[in-house]
């Protein structure tokens, strides 16, 4: 392309500006090719890249729109981010978001440690609770094969006191003292499983309504 | 060229290049003394250079040249004004940054 040409091509482009600013365009370009002197024509031609890009540019201009060429070239500051002075709002929203941040964080770093120290924790509280109940169930058995124990021997005791008189009445003796212990035992066993469990079961709602206040607390403040 | 150039200094540049000569000068020489210190295209200038004809900073006039009509720029009063409220800016403006860079006392 030389010249003539982009001149022609530009002047096309350019039919939907007023003819002022068409001339005054044309102008430029034609008084820029003059003074940079026919040897460099080429190479401002290459320079200034498409009539077509440089009619868009005019076209830009003339519109009066927020596009505008600077070095970087063309660039619509609609865009760019002017200085603006933060405001106080957006300091406050940007501590929110830290805070917010920082226990997203916190509860992705704890959910390795704190889950299964929870669940080691939990497991530990069961394994008392069990153990414990295991214990009372087993004193309770014991108290009552205790009593069963008594009641057979006493019979047997009664069944033997014509054979051999001695062996009898201790078989009897032994039987109802065990008898007596197994019943205490028992009764003893049965009325602490009534006053425990219900205790136990309120010990546990407690703790996690403790847990859950904490958990409140923490959260509100 | 590392630190790019915004719209205002672009017109803060053309207008110091352009108040250097009392009897106007031409696009192409304008953009040659721009080029001294800002890499710019060849196709930058004239958008520039028509929206501060537009605001009234700079004006138009047209010269017999070498047998052709040759259009001349050259600042108003108004461009004038414009180009000192520049120069103030950026002597704040390049203060501060100099400072900065060069450890003097920063108040």
């Amino acid at each position: 392309m030389n010249r003539e040409e982009f001149m022609r091509q530009l002047d096309i482009l350019l039919i939907s500006l007023p003819k002022e600013e068409r001339e005054a365009a044309l102008q430029y370009y034609n008084d820029y090719f003059d003074d940079a002197g026919a040897e460099k024509e080429e190479a401002i031609i290459a320079e200034l890249g498409s009539p077509e890009e440089i009619a868009a540019v005019i076209r830009a201009g003339y519109a009066g729109d927020k596009a505008e060429y600077s070095e970087r070239g063309y660039q619509d500051t609609r865009f760019e981010r002017m200085d603006v002075p933060i405001r106080r709002e957006d300091v406050r929203g940007n501590k929110w978001s830290r805070i917010l941040l920082w226990l997203l964080v916190i509860v992705f770093i704890g959910i390795p440690i704190i889950l299964p120290l929870a669940l080691a924790g939990i497991a530990v509280a069961a394994s008392f609770v069990i153990a414990t109940v295991a214990l009372a169930a087993g004193i309770f058995i014991t108290m009552v094969a205790l009593a069963v124990t008594g009641v057979v021997l006493t019979v047997v005791g009664i069944s033997q006191i014509f054979h051999m008189v001695t062996v009898g009445l201790m078989l009897m003796g032994s039987g109802l003292i065990l008898t007596v212990i197994g019943m205490v035992g028992t009764v003893v066993m049965a009325k602490l499983a009534i006053a425990a469990i219900p205790a136990m079961v309120r010990f546990f709602v407690r703790i996690c309504q403790k847990m859950l206040e904490r958990f409140r607390e923490k959260v509100v403040a | 060229m590392v630190f790019n150039t915004g719209a205002a200094l672009l017109d803060a540049v053309v207008l110091a290049v352009v108040s250097k000569e009392n009897e106007g000068t031409y696009g192409y020489k304008i953009t040659q003394d721009v080029r001294k210190a800002i890499d710019i295209s060849e196709s930058t200038l004239y958008p520039v250079l028509r929206r501060l004809q537009k605001d009234e900073c700079l004006e138009v006039y047209d010269m017999q040249f070498d047998g052709r009509n040759r259009r001349y720029y050259k600042l108003t009063e108004k461009g004038m004004a414009q180009l000192n409220l520049y120069r103030v800016e950026w002597k704040n403006y390049s203060t501060k940054i100099s400072e900065m860079f060069e450890g003097g006392a920063l108040a």
